[in-house]
Order: C-alpha cells, then structure tokens, then sequence
C-alpha cells in the first residue's frame, strides 16, 4: 500500500516534466549583483552629477584612500557571495569565506578610520552636492531591490547575522562611490554617506524575511 | 550484550535487532539509541548501494527535461530520504508525510542544483531544511496540546452530566464557523472527513505546505476560541 502510495506520488510528480535550467552558481550570480550594482548606481550617480574632479588622482596617491574604497567593494561583493551561498541548498559557506568577510569590514573600517589621520588626502569641497545622503539611500535601495530579486529564487533561510548584511552591502556600493562622488570631509563622509547605510539594514532584514522559505 | 552490538553492525539483515528494545534496553536514551542503531542498519543497504555520482547525471538530464531520468532519480532518492528521516525522527507516524514533504521540496528546487556541484550535499541540505521546520512545527504544535490536556482535564473531572454539557458548550462546527472559511475547510477535510493533507491541497487547488499552514492558523484560532468558551 505505502509501495502504490509512493509510486503514485512519483508518478504524479513527473508527469508533465518539463526542462527546468539550473540557476547559476553562486559565485556568477553574486558577480553578476555586484557588477550591476556598482555599474546602475556609478552610472546614474554619475548622471545626477559628475564624480568629483581629482578623485582619481586622490585614491592613486593616498593608499588608505584605496585601501577603503577597494575593501568597501570587495566587502560588497564577497558578502553578496557568502549571501548567495547560504541560499543555495548544498553550498555552505566555509569558515575561511566567512572570516576573509569579517577582515574586508576590519580593512574597512580601518581605511576609514584613517581619514581623520595626515595620511588621508586634503579635506575639498569640489564635488559637493546637495542631497548626498538621499542618493545613497534611493541607489542602495535599488541595489538592494536587485540583489532580492536575483536571491528570491534560491532558499533563504532567516538568520539574523545574514540579514544583516543584506542592507549593508547593497548600501555600501553607493556609499563608497559617493566618497569618490561628493565633497571629501571626514566628518560629512560619516553623516552622509555611511550612516544612511544603516537605514538600509533594517529593510534588508525585512526584505530576507519576505524571501524566507 | 557486546557482542550482540557487534553483529548488528556486522550483520544489516540480522532480525533480532528489531527486538532489542523490548528484550534489553529500558530507558529512553538506550531506546533511542537502539532505534538510531537499527535505523543504521535499514538505511545502510540504501546509502551504500545509493550512488550519487549517478543520480547527479541523473539530475542533470532531468533538468534537461528527461522524464525518465528524473522518474529514476526519485524513484532512487525516496528511500534514501526515508531512512535518513528514519534515523532522525524514529518509527513515527508522521514519517511518510515528512519523506514526501521533502521530496516535493527537491522537486521544486530542482534548478537550485548544479550540474557540477555533488548531488549528496544539495540533497542533505534540503532534508535538514525540511527537518528544522518539522522540529519548529512540533514545537508549535506543543502549545496545542497544552490545551488538548486543559478539554481532557475538564473531562475527567466532570461528571457525565457535565460531560455532556461540556460537549454541548463544545459545539465544534459552531466553533469551525468562526473561522475564515479557507480554515474551517482545511480543518473539516482533513481532521473530520479524513483526507491527507496532499489531497486536501489538491481538492482546494493550493501547496500542501499552504494548507498544512492554514491547518496549523485554524488549530491555534480554535485554541483561543475553546478556552473562551469554556470559560463562559
């Protein structure tokens, strides 16, 4: 009896099977977030207004500058991996991608931190512009929208220590261009385009809960 | 005693070892591990003879759209659920439900699985997905038995005329009409007109996942509703 019941529920499963394409690995659809994200966000930035003249030039010569732009992207990309991953029946995150995430943030805070020190480059007010803080808030929120729809096919399960990054790596690609974008003060740096970042976390924890299964 | 664990490892067919709990283990955790033990036995017949390098090419074709293959992969795939879930959760009632629960799971996910990735892992993952919602289900359901024992409790200590008139207080379709309607239907098919819960989802033409949840809303409503109305 069990034997039929089994038969009949693989039978009922199977007919009518369609091709279904494999989602991409891990690794491909985080690289494919990150480079949308950064490219639909540097791009329509870029488009409200030109990137501060000289950014280039700054982050060639001040290596802490690189140093916390660089690690704020790869802190972007490398989350949105570990994220991936853990959606991903199978595919755990091994304790050597998660401590590479917490050096990234280390790096980056430490990058960060250096901008009150005389490494950093010279305090400008090119660039500035008016509603930095919004912008960062409205691309973060579109990059997040992205990375929600592109996660929603795997199988989320709820963590609050991933739902977490969920806000913060969507919010921090804009933040980290709008350091190369906006006026370069510390202090306004902090304000403005860092602590938006930390409204995107709890909507992003909000968002893992919708996509949960 | 020894040696007899011995040879149940020794030995997957040895039949004694459905015995052992009756003849020598008392105890919960002797039991329980005598279940882990004979559980072992049942599954490693499966799980040795389970060659998942062949059901992930399996996989991959039924991805491809091949019907056959994908029939072999679950035809290959549900009795290795079924001792995995033996193992874990015992001889339970709940067992078939569970492996089919898990197996609907797999065959939704079906793309999330990559042709150049192991088949094991995918597979175990979606198990233990399945089996921590089983756990926090259970967990859930404890709170509706706390309340199954308060009815129980007032009837064994209510005489027969109270018996009666706690039945009558008790009415239960006057308690199903105070629920949504697409509640009280899932309580009324499966609890009163006996259906499983897979029929029941496809007669209202939902998930079972989503019926088992509006079972699960109407069960912890219902909760609400007959301790207020013994109260009264």
């Amino acid at each position: 009896m069990a034997n039929q019941d089994k038969q009949a529920f693989i039978k009922d499963l199977t007919t009518n099977h369609r091709r279904r394409r494999p989602h991409m690995l891990p690794s491909f659809r985080a690289l494919l977030w990150f480079a949308v994200a950064a490219g639909v966000s540097g791009v329509w930035m870029h488009s409200a207004q030109t990137f501060r003249p000289g950014f280039a030039g700054q982050l060639a010569h001040h290596p802490l500058f690189l140093l916390e732009i660089a690690s704020a992207f790869l802190f972007a990309a490398f989350g949105a991996y570990v994220l991936m991953n853990a959606s991903t029946p199978g595919a755990r995150n091994t304790r050597a991608a998660r401590f590479g995430l917490w050096i990234l943030g280390a790096l980056f805070v430490a990058g960060f931190a250096s901008s009150f020190t005389h490494w950093a480059p010279e305090a400008t007010m090119a660039g500035k512009r008016e509603a930095c803080w919004h912008e960062v808030v409205i691309y973060g929120g579109v990059c997040l929208l992205f990375f929600v729809v592109l996660i929603r096919r795997g199988w989320v399960r709820f963590s609050w220590r991933l739902g977490l990054l969920y806000g913060l790596i969507a919010g921090l690609i804009p933040a980290a261009l709008m350091q190369l974008a906006c006026m370069y003060v510390p202090a306004h740096a902090l304000k403005y385009h860092y602590m938006p970042v930390l409204i995107l976390v709890p909507v992003g924890l909000l968002a893992m809960r919708m996509v949960k299964r | 005693m020894k040696t007899l664990w011995g040879r149940m490892f020794i030995q997957p067919s040895f039949p004694v070892c459905n015995m052992i709990p009756v003849c020598y283990c008392s105890g919960f955790v002797l039991k329980r591990a005598v279940r882990y033990r004979t559980g072992m036995i049942k599954f490693m017949g499966t799980a040795e003879t389970l060659d998942f390098e062949t059901m992930g090419t399996l996989a991959a074709k039924a991805q491809q759209g091949d019907g056959d293959a994908y029939e072999s992969l679950l035809n290959g795939l549900y009795p290795y659920v079924e001792m995995v879930l033996r193992i874990r959760i015992g001889f339970s009632p709940e067992l078939d439900d569970l492996t089919q629960i898990c197996v609907l799971a797999m065959h939704r996910s079906l793309p999330s699985y990559h042709p150049s990735r192991s088949l094991k892992p995918w597979v175990q993952a979606i198990i233990r997905y399945k089996l921590a919602d089983y756990f926090r289900a259970q967990a859930r359901r404890k709170e509706f038995t706390q309340t199954d024992e308060v009815i129980e409790l007032a009837h064994h200590h209510a005489s027969a005329d109270e018996e009666d008139d706690v039945a009558d207080r008790l009415n239960f379709e006057a308690l199903l009409k105070q629920l949504p309607a697409e509640w009280a239907t899932a309580v009324q098919l499966t609890k009163l007109d006996g259906m499983s819960c897979e029929e029941a989802a496809k007669k209202e033409g939902v998930s079972s996942g989503a019926l088992r949840k509006r079972i699960s809303r109407a069960y912890k409503r219902l909760a609400v509703l007959v301790e207020k109305e013994l109260e009264s």
